[in-house]
């Protein structure tokens, strides 16, 4: 019996110790978590939310009204209010992604993602009782954004302007402050009118989808810039030179050739570059030279590297839902990992991730989470929450792979050869990489640009996307360099 | 009532649950403590509760409270620990039935003998019974009340009867200040063992139960 | 000595303990009838004005009347009539209907309690018994294999005239009484031969929640009474090859695992339970979102796997955790009870019905915040479900028995003191 009662004494031991387990597992989760799980949770709450809260406003960061609420009384002398967009269609069409349309066909617009602040979530108890003790009608909490809508309007003009692109082009363009994580046009095409009665949901270029962060893409030739990162980084293979002989055979039975065809070329005729070394081969965006460097790499550390920059990661950002990007799994054939070394064979990412990942080259490797609000104003005009950029992560920490990285980016833009001619901008040190990433099914390419102005008096970077248009060099680097001069403008 | 009357009623409501709850927590645990030192203190008044009767080695005359039910043997965590010639570390277990008298049953087959017979469960030790483990001898003394055969010696289980009597039932709970003296514990200590019985730690008389017990009438 | 100083008897937790049962009791009542008249204003329905009087009327009649006609452990009763009653309430939240039925299905559960206690009290020959119970077990375990019906994956439902019942929680207590008597009488080969057959038999029907519930309360056990380290080193490698066996041979384990480790992989499908969950906690924050004002609805199977994550979403996580200290204290007086006993057999029954309870409630509420894979078990009387409640009624019934058994003995030795004093 006595060791009965001692072993009974460790158990009671053992079982306090899982309840403070669970106890302070559940203190750790939430303090972590809650306000991600929150402000995921705000679309059911949205959907039974009163009706007896007035919404607050949502402008720009220029204070540019966006979304406001007209206030009414109806016949029973009950306050009723609608949601106001601008008069402009075309400003409508160009914010209607962040914000999120009424119907919530948008999935994670401010209205829906940040209802806590519009629909008075975030009030106080004596906020609550004084405005139920006044009797008048609460008001949720006004919201600023980092978004630049004339900045997104533009883009918009530009887009459809551009003859080169159809008009239906699908795609997506991100603008940020890499300096603070600031996002200044979050856009998604084709794109609609809130205000139209008509559905959308069953037009072939899907507009209701909000490509920029929900759309997963193979990045092509933009993921060199983490190829070279890995490169960088492998003693071995930085200062090697590669040779570039148009085709790079993988195995005997030919099947698995890669070739340099940024554009196409006729039947038989290959781009080689002879003899690079990798500044010169990101330059020219080398396939050779980087499928065969990725080869030798490694499929683990090439893994290693991407993860770094974010792969893989469960992105939990405060105000947006970012889709997740994936670097493909294990037991890869060779092939398979050259093809990874170009952006192809299974890397998925989303043109937000791509503009993280310049941000982080032009912020000395330093990657800011992407923030959409800039500031939360209680209806009395009181500001409860204002900008705070943080840190997401650091991929690169050695001074020596920074600079170089930056240095070849400002090749691509601004030295001959380079593939990204398009964007340089006269007086700014405009770096980028483009990309042409191949698609089944798809006739021509998506084009991709990403790239950022090196300077801390304008520290903007964008990632463009086209789909199924052609090179990256032809159709988005004009963009992106229409997008550097509307806002170096703004500096001067 | 009207939902924004009712919102602000709720949202006050639940701080209210809160420290409601949290008071009746603190209470709950107070009381639990409350009963672990009142139990403490009883054990401490009633040496010889739980306990049965005692072991004694004839010769030299050493004791050792028996409990209900418990292991003899050398090793640590024997009830009954004794060093002694041929005495395994866990020997046998014991077992005090009611109305038979104490049930000894070799562990593994510790040679173990009741009243010089092959102890087994079914024989049973009363007030006087010799038991020989190993090579030790020890007499066993049963308290008063507890030695004598209530039935006729029969497996226990075969009397159906014998699953539900009890002689508890009707039992008054007796006040144990009624005047009396407080009996001294009259068994010698145990040795060293940090799971020892609180009365066995060297007093030789409990204190007065002094401490008054309040009125609780308050709650929050 | 002390004359005078009343309220002090040898029952330990019979009528003497008002000083501490009345102040709890009042403030649960108070709790009680202010929550459910709340709940009244919210839509005027008047069973919840009925509750508002039933509920603290029987928590009262609970505590002090039945301790006057059965043995009981008060202290006991006052916890568990608590957790009993916030069940009803919240369920009563949830879905009126079905917090009704829980307070029915409570009636029941305290008559299973009284019942057992009085067994467990008064029986003293139990190898008949226990020799009964081992085939009934068997059979009762065999029977949803034959005749059941399948449920969330797991086939462990069987439906007789009428009645749904889930024979792995009858089982549950029979096991626990073998279990505590073999081991008792040292047969612990027999004990594990008998656990390992059960276990097989709910890993069949592939329910594996409860299976692992009953291994971990047998291996507590029975390291317990054996006090072999060598044995509790058997075990402990045993349920980790069981749980790598169990992760390859079924699938849905994978999926549970999978989704544990990121649900937000799969927000809208497997995934959308757990993210449910814990968006409901964290929007309850810490005091909760107000009675009657969240919307606990969303969270699938908010009646039985996810009521800890209701309760932390409307009353907020402070009242979650008290929630918790609740059930460490019933943990606390029955690892007491258990350490007080001088039978080998009633401590071990105490013990098991302690730890089985701990054990139940750290699964599930670990699986409600995301500590651990969600398992299909149930939280012990606040969940919905008839032979849930029952069964937890009963453990504690086991439990108020041997409290009661003790409580019996300690007289006897009242009694046998004065008879030596009394001698010449």
């Amino acid at each position: 019996m006595k060791s009965l009662r001692a072993n009974i004494w460790k158990i009671a031991i053992l079982l306090t110790a899982l309840f403070i387990l669970l106890i302070a597992y559940g203190a750790y989760s939430l303090t972590t978590y809650g306000s991600r799980w929150f402000s995921t949770s705000a679309n059911t709450y949205l959907r039974s939310a009163k009706q007896n809260v007035i919404p607050g406003d949502v402008q720009d960061v220029n204070g540019v009204t966006l979304l406001t609420a007209n206030v009414a009384e109806d016949e029973n002398g009950e306050t009723t209010w609608s949601r106001v967009w601008p008069a402009d269609q075309t400003l409508r069409q160009s914010v209607v992604h962040v914000l999120g349309d009424s119907q919530n066909n948008v999935s994670n617009g401010v209205e829906a993602f940040m209802a806590n602040y519009l629909y008075g979530f975030e009030a106080t108890f004596p906020e609550r009782l004084g405005s139920f003790l006044s009797g008048q009608t609460r008001r949720g909490d006004s919201l600023t954004l980092t978004i630049d809508s004339a900045l997104c309007r533009q883009i918009t003009e530009w887009i459809a302007q551009d003859e080169a692109l159809p008009d239906d082009v699908r795609g997506a363009v991100v603008v940020m402050n890499w300096q603070t994580g600031a996002v200044l046009a979050e856009m998604s095409f084709p794109s609609f009118d809130p205000l139209s009665s008509r559905s959308y949901r069953n037009d072939a270029g899907q507009p209701y989808f909000n490509r920029a962060i929900q759309g997963k893409y193979a990045p092509g030739s933009t993921f060199k810039i983490v190829t070279a990162a890995g490169i960088l980084a492998s003693p071995e293979l930085r200062s090697q030179s590669f040779t570039c002989s148009g085709i790079l055979r993988m195995d005997a039975s030919g099947a698995h050739d890669i070739t340099d065809a940024g554009t196409r070329l006729a039947e038989g005729q290959v781009v080689s570059h002879g003899q690079l070394d990798l500044q010169t081969a990101f330059r020219v965006s080398c396939n050779n030279a980087f499928a065969y460097a990725a080869w030798q790499l490694g499929d683990e550390q090439l893994k290693k590297t991407a993860q770094a920059f974010g792969f893989d990661d469960n992105f939990l950002f405060r105000d947006i839902v970012l889709e997740n990007s994936a670097y493909p799994g294990a037991d890869r054939s060779d092939w398979e990992i050259a093809m990874t070394g170009i952006g192809q064979s299974g890397l998925l990412l989303t043109p937000m991730h791509l503009c993280l990942i310049a941000s982080a080259i032009a912020n000395n490797g330093v990657m800011m989470e992407p923030r959409l609000l800039e500031r939360a104003e209680t209806a009395a005009g009181a500001e409860r929450l204002h900008f705070t950029s943080a840190v997401y992560r650091t991929p690169l920490t050695d001074p020596d792979t920074i600079h170089s990285l930056r240095s070849y980016m400002y090749d691509v833009v601004n030295t001959a050869g380079g593939t990204g001619r398009a964007a340089s901008l006269i007086g700014w040190r405009v770096c980028g990489k483009t990309g042409s990433a191949e698609i089944d099914g798809q006739e021509n390419t998506n084009a991709w640009f990403t790239g950022f102005i090196d300077s801390e008096k304008a520290p903007y970077s964008v990632a463009i996307l086209l789909e199924d248009v052609g090179g990256g060099g032809t159709y988005a680097a004009p963009l992106a360099q229409k997008i550097f001069k509307y806002l170096t403008a703004q500096v001067k | 009532m009207p939902e924004e009357a009712y919102e602000i009623l709720s949202l006050f409501m639940r701080y209210v649950f809160l420290l409601l709850g949290i008071a009746a927590v603190l209470r709950a645990f107070r009381w639990l403590y409350r009963e672990h030192r009142v139990h403490k203190r009883q054990l401490k008044r009633l040496p010889d509760a739980g306990y049965v009767g005692e072991l004694t080695v004839p010769d030299t005359g050493k004791h050792w409270p028996l409990p209900a039910e418990g292991t003899l043997g050398s090793g640590a965590g024997c009830d009954i620990r004794v060093k002694g010639k041929g005495l395994r570390r866990l020997h046998c277990t014991f077992r005090y039935v009611k109305g038979r008298g104490l049930e000894v049953t070799p562990v593994r087959g510790a040679e173990t003998l009741l009243d010089r017979a092959a102890a087994r469960p079914g024989r049973y030790a009363l007030s006087g019974s010799t038991i020989e483990a190993g090579q030790c001898l020890f007499e066993v003394r049963l308290f008063a009340g507890m030695h004598a055969p209530k039935r006729a010696a029969a497996d226990e289980d075969e009397r159906w009867m014998d699953l539900f009597f009890d002689e508890s039932i009707g039992q008054d709970p007796l006040d144990p200040f009624a005047g009396n003296a407080i009996p001294q514990p009259n068994i010698a200590g145990l040795e060293d063992d940090p799971f020892a019985d609180p009365r066995y730690d060297g007093e030789t008389a409990p204190e007065p139960d002094d401490e008054p017990v309040e009125d609780d009438d308050d709650f929050i | 000595m002390a004359i005078g100083v009343r309220k002090q008897t040898s029952d330990a937790s019979g009528d003497a303990r008002l000083s501490y049962a009345r102040p709890l009791l009042r403030g649960v009542m108070l709790f009680f009838l202010l929550a459910f008249l709340l709940l009244w204003l919210k839509s005027y329905d008047e069973r919840a004005l009925m509750l508002a009087v039933i509920v603290p009327v029987i928590i009262y009649i609970g505590v002090q009347g039945i301790p006057r006609l059965f043995p009981a452990d008060r202290l006991l009763l006052s916890l568990t009539n608590f957790l009993c009653a916030l069940g009803v309430l919240v369920l009563y939240r949830l879905s009126p209907e079905r917090g009704l039925q829980q307070a029915v299905n409570f009636g029941v559960g305290v008559a299973a309690m009284l019942i057992c206690t009085v067994a467990v009290r008064y029986i003293r020959g139990w190898k008949g018994i226990v020799l009964l119970l081992v085939p009934a077990s068997i059979g009762l375990l065999a029977l949803p294999l034959l005749y059941g019906t399948e449920v969330y994956g797991a086939k462990n439902w069987v439906t007789i005239a009428g009645f749904g019942f889930q024979p792995s929680e009858l089982v549950k207590l029979s096991l626990i009484v073998i279990l505590s008597w073999l081991l008792s009488r040292r047969k612990v080969a027999l004990s594990i031969l008998v656990t390992g057959v059960c276990l097989g038999l709910l890993m069949l029907q592939k329910d594996l929640g409860t299976a692992l519930l009953y291994y971990g309360v047998a291996l507590l056990a029975i390291w317990a009474a054996t006090d072999s380290g060598l044995l509790l080193a058997l075990g402990c490698v045993g349920a980790g090859g069981a749980g790598v066996l169990g992760y390859r041979m079924f699938a849905h384990v994978k999926r549970r695992v999978a989704v544990w480790l990121n649900p937000w992989s799969d927000r809208q499908g497997s995934g959308y339970q757990i993210v449910q969950g814990l968006i409901a906690i964290a929007n309850g924050g810490l005091f909760g979102t107000g009675l009657g004002l969240g919307n606990p609805g969303v969270i699938p199977a908010s009646y039985n796997d996810y009521i800890f994550a209701v309760i932390c979403h409307e009353f907020g996580v402070l009242f979650g955790i008290v929630v918790l200290l609740f059930f460490l204290a019933l943990i606390m007086r029955g690892i007491s009870i258990a350490r007080q006993s001088d039978s080998v057999f009633h401590s071990l029954l105490a013990l098991c019905c302690t730890a089985l309870i701990g054990l139940q409630t750290f699964v599930i509420v670990g699986g409600n915040i995301k500590l651990i894979p969600l398992t299909g078990v149930t939280l012990p009387f606040i969940s919905y479900g008839g032979t849930s409640l029952v069964s937890s009624m009963c453990l504690i019934g086991f439990l108020q028995g041997v409290a009661a058994r003790n409580t019996a003995q300690l007289a006897e030795a009242e009694k046998r003191a004065r008879f030596e004093e009394e001698r010449p």
